[in-house]
């Protein structure tokens, strides 16, 4: 079988930008923030929609606005969070003495955000095959808290590596990267939880967020449980 | 435009501790306009006020309440109790700093440890700022007034350990800078008889490590004064996030204290 030019060319450039994700250049000086904004953005776009397919599956209606609301979610979300944290993290590398490596941290960031959309995008067939076995919305979510798991792990791993390679002292860079983890966690949960639903209950009209209530706070739904565990 | 500039520059330049590198704390004060810096900490303490305000914003009210303008009017008592709240616990604390240093015979002038605390506070306030738009995306987001609370708290905690703990440091760098001047003066022999007196406290190097050692303990003592202080003045000024449940008031009823109310909102989140 003969691969047709075009094909091979886009084939090339995604091998070239998967691999670059490892390259040991902490000045990322060969990726771009745009081209690694654009490959989060795409990867997150293709995986959202078929997060969204639940519905799809189970023939309920208002499949198609689902997929298309799961897809452009999943990029919002990770851009979202990136985004919330630049400022502290900002001032937290200049009181850190880090300045300098701002820019090339921010770089490394987008690169771990990266690593997490793109082995979202590898493990989209093995969430449609986790739907395609089950009928069950809460088996459905669990498919994918462990995509998410296995992502961000992966994520974190790669964003440690290059981290490692920054010219800072090694105190410092850690801090610097512990900083912006937790920032990242504390604003990435809430927007999820916020930006609920993702797969999409067949018993619940399709929304694009759900309306504000009593329960839209990740953190204090979580304390709430807490307490009522000990009641 | 220019002054905004010199303005920003100089908070960068605090903020990356070029203005208070042991070579530059060597003159025994920080390099840097008063004036700037205080204009500084008040517009960062005017944004995250406003961050902290919006909690009121895009809330259903509650039943009984009918206050259309609440909300707006909560944003912008809040933008200006943040930048009130930070300056009146510095003149609340100053005067007993001031004295207490001079007591114990400090050899900081009332100028230095004014900038020294000015530019603490104005580090405070930028720290503040950059958590502003995280409070801001918690405030629109999420209803849950309890984790408001706890969440502002721990901004504020984060943000004056920040600022105080500049504040030590620098202090630390301006006293070993002063500490160093008698000891070039013992290197050049003087038995003139006016200088009697500068030879014996030079002579005394350890009292004078000393006294530089009770300075730091004034400073670490003010330090908690301050953070308590900040604290209270804050339940006394408050609202500054708005309760859902509650009508707009510029301040509420003179009852409880802040960290019975911390007790509190701990509670609530787990009920």
């Amino acid at each position: 079988m003969k691969i047709s030019p075009p094909v091979q060319n886009a084939l090339g450039r995604a091998d070239h930008a998967v691999r670059e994700l490892r390259s040991s250049d902490w000045r990322c000086a060969e990726t771009s923030a745009q081209a690694l904004a654009t490959q989060v953005t795409l990867a997150a776009l293709i995986y959202g929609g078929c997060m969204g397919t639940f519905r799809a599956m189970l023939g309920a209606d208002g499949a198609l606005l689902q997929i298309l609301y799961s897809a452009l979610k999943t990029p919002l979300l990770l851009v979202g969070a990136t985004l919330l944290t630049i400022p502290c993290v900002y001032v937290a590398s200049s009181l850190l003495g880090l300045r300098r490596e701002f820019g090339p941290a921010l770089r490394n960031f987008l690169v771990g955000q990266a690593a997490l959309a793109t082995v979202l995008l590898a493990l989209t067939p093995l969430v449609l095959l986790g739907y395609a076995s089950t009928p069950d919305h809460r088996q459905a979510l669990l498919v994918n808290a462990i995509a998410f798991a296995i992502a961000s792990l992966a994520g974190q791993a790669l964003l440690r590596r290059r981290f490692r390679a920054l010219p800072a002292p090694p105190a410092k860079r850690r801090t610097l990267l512990v900083v912006w983890l937790i920032v990242y966690w504390l604003v990435a949960i809430q927007l999820a939880w916020r930006m609920r639903p993702f797969v999409g209950s067949a018993d619940l009209p399709v929304t694009f967020f759900r309306p504000q209530s009593g329960d839209d706070n990740a953190y204090a739904q979580a304390f709430k449980l807490l307490g009522s565990l000990f009641n | 435009m220019e002054r905004l500039r010199r303005v920003v520059t100089q908070i960068d330049q605090l903020l990356r501790g070029e203005l208070t590198t042991p070579q530059a704390a060597r003159s025994g004060r920080i390099n840097a306009s008063l004036g700037g810096m205080v204009l500084a900490a008040i517009a960062c303490a005017m944004l995250y006020g406003a961050c902290m305000g919006a909690f009121s914003l895009l809330k259903t009210p509650a039943p009984g309440l009918d206050d259309h303008w609440g909300p707006y009017k909560q944003v912008l008592a809040s933008t200006f109790k943040v930048p009130t709240l930070l300056g009146l616990t510095l003149l609340i604390t100053l005067p007993s700093l001031y004295v207490s240093n001079a007591l114990v015979g400090s050899r900081l002038k009332i100028v230095s440890i004014l900038q020294l605390l000015v530019a603490s506070l104005a580090i405070n306030a930028v720290v503040l700022a950059s958590l502003g738009p995280i409070v801001l995306f918690f405030s629109v987001s999420s209803s849950s007034h309890p984790f408001m609370q706890l969440l502002n708290v721990v901004f504020f905690t984060i943000a004056g350990l920040l600022g105080l703990s500049f504040l030590l440091q620098t202090l630390h760098r301006l006293t070993a800078a002063l500490a160093d001047q008698p000891v070039l003066e013992e290197i050049t022999p003087t038995d003139s008889p006016e200088t009697t007196d500068n030879n014996l406290s030079a002579l005394e190097m350890p009292a004078g490590d000393a006294l530089a050692n009770t300075t730091r303990t004034v400073f670490r003592v003010w330090v908690v004064l301050f953070a308590v202080v900040g604290a209270q003045l804050g339940w006394v000024l408050r609202p500054f996030i708005g309760s859902p449940d509650l009508p707009f008031t510029l301040f509420r009823g003179r009852e409880s204290n802040f960290f019975a109310a911390v007790w509190r909102a701990l509670l609530g989140l787990f009920s």
